[in-house]
C-alpha cells in the first residue's frame, strides 16, 4: 500500500477529512433516495398480480455492456486519484477525460436503448414495468450526466494545475460520488433487467 | 493525516473480478437457469459487486469502521423500509388467491 498526506481539517473519531465527511453526507442523502425508489419498485414487483420478464423486452447484452462500461469507468477514475496521489498530472488529466468519455459512452448506449425501446411500445406509460424501468434508470442517467460535468470541470481545473501530491481532495470526493453511482447501476442491472 | 490506498494492482485485480462477476450475471440469466437459482446468485454476486466497489474504489477497507456507518445506516433503513411493507405485500397475494 502506498502512503499518502494530506493537510485538512480532520474530523474527530472518524479520522477522515472534512471534506470527504461532506461528501459521504451527501451520498447517505443519495443512498435514502435511491433506496426508496429501489425499495418501491421491489415491493411493487412482489405484489403485482403479472410481471413481464425483463429478457423478453430489455436488451439483456447491450445493458451487460453498458454495466462494462461503466465498471471500466470507475476503474479510471480510482486509477486518476492514484495518478495525482503521485503527482502525475498528465495521467490525471488522461484518466479524468477518459473516465468522463466512459461515462458519455454509457449515457450514449442508455439513449440507444430508450430510443430502441420506446419503438417496440415500451414506453413509460405502458406497464408498471415500464414506469418503474424509465424512472430507475431515468434518475439513475441524470447521476451519470452530472457526474460527467463534474469531471469535465475537474479535468479543466487539472489542466490549470490545480492539483497536486499534496492537495487532491476534490478528486477523492468526486471519486466518492461516480463510484457510488456506479454501485446504483449494478444493482439496478441486477434487479431491472436480469431477474 | 496519513491515509492509506490500495495499489494499482489491486484496483486491477478488483476490476477482474467486477468484470468476471458481470459475466458470470449475464451468463446465468442466458443460460436459462431455474429463476430460483438465478434470482440467488444475482443478489449475491450484485452485492459482492457493490461491497467490492465501496471497500476497495471508494477506500472504506481502509477507513476506520466508524466511517462505515456513515452509508451502513441509509442503508440498513432502506432494507427496513422494505421489510415493513412486506406484510402489505402478503395481504394482497393472499386477498388475489
Amino acid at each position: 500500500m502506498d502512503r499518502v498526506t494530506s493537510a485538512e481539517v480532520e474530523i474527530p473519531l472518524l479520522d477522515i477529512p472534512a471534506g470527504k465527511f461532506g461528501m459521504w453526507v451527501f451520498l447517505v442523502s443519495e443512498i435514502m433516495f435511491f433506496t426508496g425508489l429501489i425499495g418501491s419498485y421491489i415491493v411493487l414487483r412482489l405484489g403485482a398480480s403479472s410481471w413481464p420478464k425483463p429478457g423478453e423486452i430489455l436488451n439483456t447484452p447491450l445493458l451487460g455492456l453498458n454495466t462494462l462500461v461503466l465498471l471500466s469507468s470507475s476503474l479510471t477514475m480510482a486509477l486518476a486519484l492514484q495518478a495525482i496521489q503521485q503527482g502525475r498530472q498528465a495521467a490525471l488529466k488522461r484518466y479524468l477525460l477518459l473516465t468522463a468519455a466512459l461515462g458519455v459512452t454509457f449515457l450514449f448506449i442508455k439513449g440507444c436503448d430508450y430510443v430502441h425501446m420506446w419503438h417496440k411500445g415500451f414506453t413509460i406509460s405502458s406497464s408498471l414495468f415500464g414506469s418503474c424501468y424509465y424512472l430507475l434508470t431515468g434518475f439513475h442517467g441524470l447521476h451519470v450526466l452530472s457526474g460527467v460535468i463534474l469531471l469535465v470541470c475537474l479535468w479543466a481545473a487539472a489542466s490549470r494545475g490545480v492539483f497536486s501530491a499534496a492537495q487532491y481532495g476534490r478528486i477523492e470526493y468526486s471519486g466518492l460520488y461516480w463510484h457510488f453511482i456506479d454501485i446504483v447501476w449494478v444493482i439496478l442491472f441486477a434487479i431491472l433487467c436480469l431477474v | 493525516m496519513t491515509t492509506t490506498h490500495p495499489t494499482a494492482r489491486t484496483y486491477l485485480v478488483i476490476y477482474g473480478w467486477l468484470i468476471g462477476l458481470t459475466i458470470l450475471e449475464v451468463g446465468v440469466v442466458l443460460a436459462g437457469w431455474p429463476q430460483g437459482a438465478i434470482v440467488t446468485i444475482l443478489i449475491a454476486t450484485a452485492l459482492a459487486k457493490a461491497l467490492l466497489i465501496a471497500l476497495y474504489f471508494m477506500h472504506l477497507k481502509f477507513d476506520r469502521p466508524l466511517v462505515w456507518l456513515l452509508p451502513g445506516i441509509p442503508v440498513v433503513l432502506g432494507i427496513v423500509f422494505v421489510l415493513a411493507l412486506f406484510p402489505d405485500v402478503v395481504f394482497h397475494l393472499v386477498q388475489r388467491m
